[in-house]
């Protein structure tokens, strides 16, 4: 820090010089290699982009550098030239000029706007907090940037998509209040999928924000998935693959078919270029089981789908196109404003379903968090695994333990739960028996239709593919399968038919051979592109 | 955790220092759940050594197993409550105008004491439904809403008995409530023990306990489990009404009359009760014996301190640190029950 004061004013040449360096970051999560030897350097004055599908390592990378996670020894953190030993104390980075925006955006949604923006400054005023110079320093901020927010307004009553500019807006504050006293110096800006859940205009105004701050010679890290911002906004691109750095290039003169080869790996993904987009769908041949007809609610638009007995089909898409409010519409957990749920003959109108409504219809829903909305983790896997059925195990006007217990022991064994005992809280087992207990809890259970959601998040490699196994052979027996998920290789593994949904809308269908982890992936960017050009 | 999961399958040299350690943690665990006991024969021990005429004689122990039927099952009105997650503070309040409202319809206006208890019983049932109505529609937090309807329920109760204590209730109702009947038990002894099976084979052998258990632990959950949940919490604050109307008129047998504020006391022995109770039995769940026991242990206690000549501000001391005993014990009842 000393050197600092040292420096030279700020100079155009300075831009140039590295904000900040990590150097060979590795990381290890139980068997799997989520970080090999990873090298990425961020310089003032440019937008850095990095990219990669779900699973290469992006998000690792950003909470070694924001010190969630511990970085395997060796790795190596430079700022401004200096070393710096990792994991880095908030405090610290704050003082180097160093800001986030993570994923979750940090703001307090019942509180106002200013409270937000100066929540550093409220947090550490001295003895009395000087309200009237806080507002002029938001309206200032909001105003330097172009926002047009009252800064008294409460964050939950403004637009969602309005609220990551806020969080943007305030790390910048934040940034340059710590490095204010001396104009040489500069800080970074790092943002992890500011955009995924912004409307298209406040998505271009962030765009500006983000070359405003990088043209004073800041720093700017871009986590992104879309390639069209990444495309527009960056200077310079990273591209993670498997944990590995796949490639690094300057934005000028890159093309959207060398990134796309780059994430997902070989020439493949050239060759199967964009898959035909929503009007090239038509329904599959045969008799279809259930039909889903003209969802639409939460961002999903006019969703027709068809899914035979026996079908497991994948719905996908970038964060935010939708994919993931699916499972939840036809469950009922989020009410559908339209939409027809169709089955022998029948017509149900998904606006007026509920999880009750659904599971009586014979369909269920296994969640993506599985110890908060899945499983009761203080209870007895038998108690969890029971939960469904309970009527199943009366006898006599009481509930037999005893019958529960030998059902649920039989269970898990067959879903192969280790240890498989019914008495054990579902809390004490790892990640991987804990799914399986929740899949037990449903596939115990005859359904005309069951919805996944990211039915292997944090799960290891052994029990990933025994949950694969669980599913195709609970398809067989006639049931039709609904997995909506991010991860290409599981989608590509499990699914007879992956759907490809964009801005809430089907964009593609992948069928047969088709559904393969690179013309996923690539149908995934691919389709991206298609649905930006629209006006 | 997935990393552990797998160590332990893959390493044999693991497998006997867990299951010694299991051991271990069940040994804990079996301590743990009849600590209780163990705490409830000391004191007696205690207080027989102490007060050998007086403590443990028939009469005594008679005597304090009929009186304290009116704290067990307004006890029970917060084991259901609690089970299904929600707190209500106005069970105490409750009780007191059951009893009022029996006093004042059978002693003033001269109606036929069952009408006047089904009277009392039919304003528990609406006590709760607008309790479940704001708890459950409105969405106000339980403890909240149910400390405004304990003030409210109090002013009722001042306003219709013009703060004067009534009595002369019908003696058919004392009769039924405290004559001594089997080897000096009262009545009112006999309906606790009902009660007590009834609210354990509710809790433990029909679906609707579990589900209330379900809808307690994990509102989220037994929602994306398909159960009704709104109704199950609404229904709950219903019974918990209900059960402490029922007490009220336990109380008005009990005393033949009615105060308009001696029942506010019962309410912090009957949180000490429902969470000490909830340490043993079946630790770290609300549970019917496990209350049972505990308002009697806590009720040993008092009694033997109060024959020993100590001040009535022991009660509330009592009280009050069994309370705070209570309920971080079962905090840490529950934290083992689900690490194993």
């Amino acid at each position: 820090m000393s050197e600092d004061d040292n420096r030279p004013p700020y100079t155009l040449a300075e831009t140039s010089k590295p904000i900040f360096e990590l150097r060979n970051v590795s990381k290890r999560f139980g068997g799997e290699q989520a970080l090999n030897c990873v090298d990425i350097e961020v310089r003032g004055g440019e937008v850095h982009g990095l990219l990669g599908h779900n699973g290469s390592g992006k998000s690792t990378l950003i909470k070694i550098l924001s010190g969630y996670h511990l970085a395997d020894s060796e790795a190596e953190l430079l700022i401004h030239g200096q070393p710096y030993r990792l994991p880095l104390p908030a405090t610290v980075f704050r003082s180097l000029g160093f800001s986030f925006v993570h994923q979750d955006l940090g703001l307090i949604p019942s509180l106002s706007v200013l409270e937000n923006l100066c929540m550093d400054e409220i947090v550490s005023a001295g003895r009395r907090i000087n309200w009237r110079a806080l507002a002029q320093y938001a309206r200032s901020l909001l105003a330097e940037f172009g926002l047009n927010i009252d800064p008294k307004a409460t964050v939950s009553e403004l637009p969602p998509w309005n609220r990551p500019l806020i969080a943007v807006v305030r790390a910048i504050g934040n940034m340059r209040a710590v490095i204010a006293d001396d104009p040489g110096r500069r800080g970074a800006l790092i943002l992890d999928e500011p955009s995924a859940r912004m409307s298209q205009d406040t998505v271009s105004h962030l765009h500006g924000v983000i070359r405003q701050v990088a043209d004073l010679g800041h720093a700017v890290l871009l986590v992104s998935h879309n390639l069209d911002e990444v495309l527009k906004v960056t200077d310079w691109i990273t591209v993670l693959r498997d944990g590995q750095v796949a490639g690094e290039l300057a934005t000028a003169g890159t093309s959207r078919a060398r990134l796309v080869e780059l994430i997902v790996g070989g020439t493949h993904g050239l060759s199967s270029a964009p898959p035909g987009a929503a009007a090239g769908f038509s329904p599959a041949a045969g008799p279809a089981e259930i039909g889903i007809s003209d969802l639409c609610g939460a961002s999903v638009q006019d969703l027709t789908l068809r899914l035979r007995r026996g079908e497991i089909v994948g719905v996908t898409g970038l964060v935010g196109s939708g994919f993931d409010d699916v499972g939840v519409l036809l469950f009922g957990e989020r009410r559908a404003t339209a939409g027809l749920l169709h089955f022998d003959e029948r017509a149900v109108p998904l606006s007026r379903m509920t999880p009750d409504k659904a599971l009586a219809l014979g369909i269920a829903l296994v969640p993506p968090d599985r110890l908060t909305q899945g499983c009761i983790p203080e209870l007895t896997v038998a108690d969890n695994v029971s939960m469904p059925t309970l009527k199943s195990f009366m006898t006599a006007g009481a509930i037999r333990q005893q019958k529960i217990h030998r059902q649920v022991a039989d269970w898990v064994r067959q879903f192969g739960v280790t240890p498989a005992d019914p008495g054990k809280t579902v809390s004490s087992l790892s990640g991987g028996n804990q799914q399986k207990v929740l899949l037990a809890k449903w596939l115990q259970l005859p359904l005309r239709l069951l919805i996944v959601i990211e039915p292997t998040q944090g799960v290891d490699v052994g029990a990933r593919a025994e949950i694969f196994s669980l599913l195709k052979r609970y398809a067989m027996r006639g049931s039709a399968i609904l997995c909506c998920s991010t991860d290409q290789d599981q989608l590509a593994e499990l699914c007879d038919t992956v759907c490809i949904m964009h801005q809430g809308r089907l964009a593609a269908t992948l069928r047969g051979v088709d559904v393969n982890r690179e013309q996923v992936t690539a149908a995934i960017f691919g389709v991206s592109r298609e649905g930006s050009t629209e006006p | 955790m997935a990393a552990k999961g797998m160590w332990s399958r893959r390493s044999p040299t693991s497998q006997p220092a867990a299951s010694g350690k299991s051991r271990e943690h069940r040994i804990h665990a079996y301590i743990g759940k009849y600590a209780l006991f163990a705490a409830w024969a000391c004191t007696i021990l205690v207080f027989t050594v102490v007060e050998p005429h007086t403590f443990l004689t028939r009469q005594n122990i008679t005597s304090t197993l009929s009186s304290q039927a009116v704290l067990v099952v307004l006890t029970y009105a917060l084991v259901v409550a609690l089970t299904a997650g929600e707190y209500d503070v106005s069970v105490a309040a409750v009780l007191t105008l059951s009893s009022m409202v029996i006093a004042i319809l059978n002693t003033e206006d001269h109606i036929n004491i069952v009408l006047s208890i089904l009277a009392a019983l039919a304003i528990g049932l609406l006590v709760g439904a607008v309790n479940g109505a704001v708890v459950v529609v409105i969405g106000v937090d339980s403890i909240i809403a149910t400390l405004g309807m304990g003030s409210l329920l109090s002013g009722v109760v001042l306003w219709i008995s013009g703060g004067n204590t009534l009595s002369g209730i019908s003696n058919s109702l004392v009769t039924l409530v405290v004559v001594p009947h089997l080897f000096g038990l009262s009545l009112s002894f006999i309906y606790v023990v009902a009660a007590t099976i009834l609210l354990w084979y509710v809790l433990s052998y029909l679906p609707v306990g579990r589900r209330l258990l379900y809808v307690g632990r994990s509102r989220e959950v037994a929602r994306l489990t398909g159960l009704r949940v709104s109704r199950l919490r609404w229904g709950a604050l219903i019974a918990a009404s209900f059960i402490a109307a029922a007490a009220g008129v336990l109380y008005a047998g009990t005393t033949g009359g009615a105060d308009p504020t001696s029942g506010q006391a019962f309410l912090l022995p009957a949180f000490a009760g429902v969470f000490l109770g909830a340490t043993t039995i079946q630790p770290g769940r609300f549970n019917a014996w496990g209350s049972f026991a505990a308002v009697y242990f806590l009720v040993t206690g008092i009694d033997g301190l109060s024959l020993i000549g100590i001040q009535v501000f022991v009660q509330d001391l009592f009280y009050g640190a069994a309370l705070i005993v209570a309920v971080s014990v079962s905090m840490l009842a529950r934290r083992r029950a689900s690490a194993s």
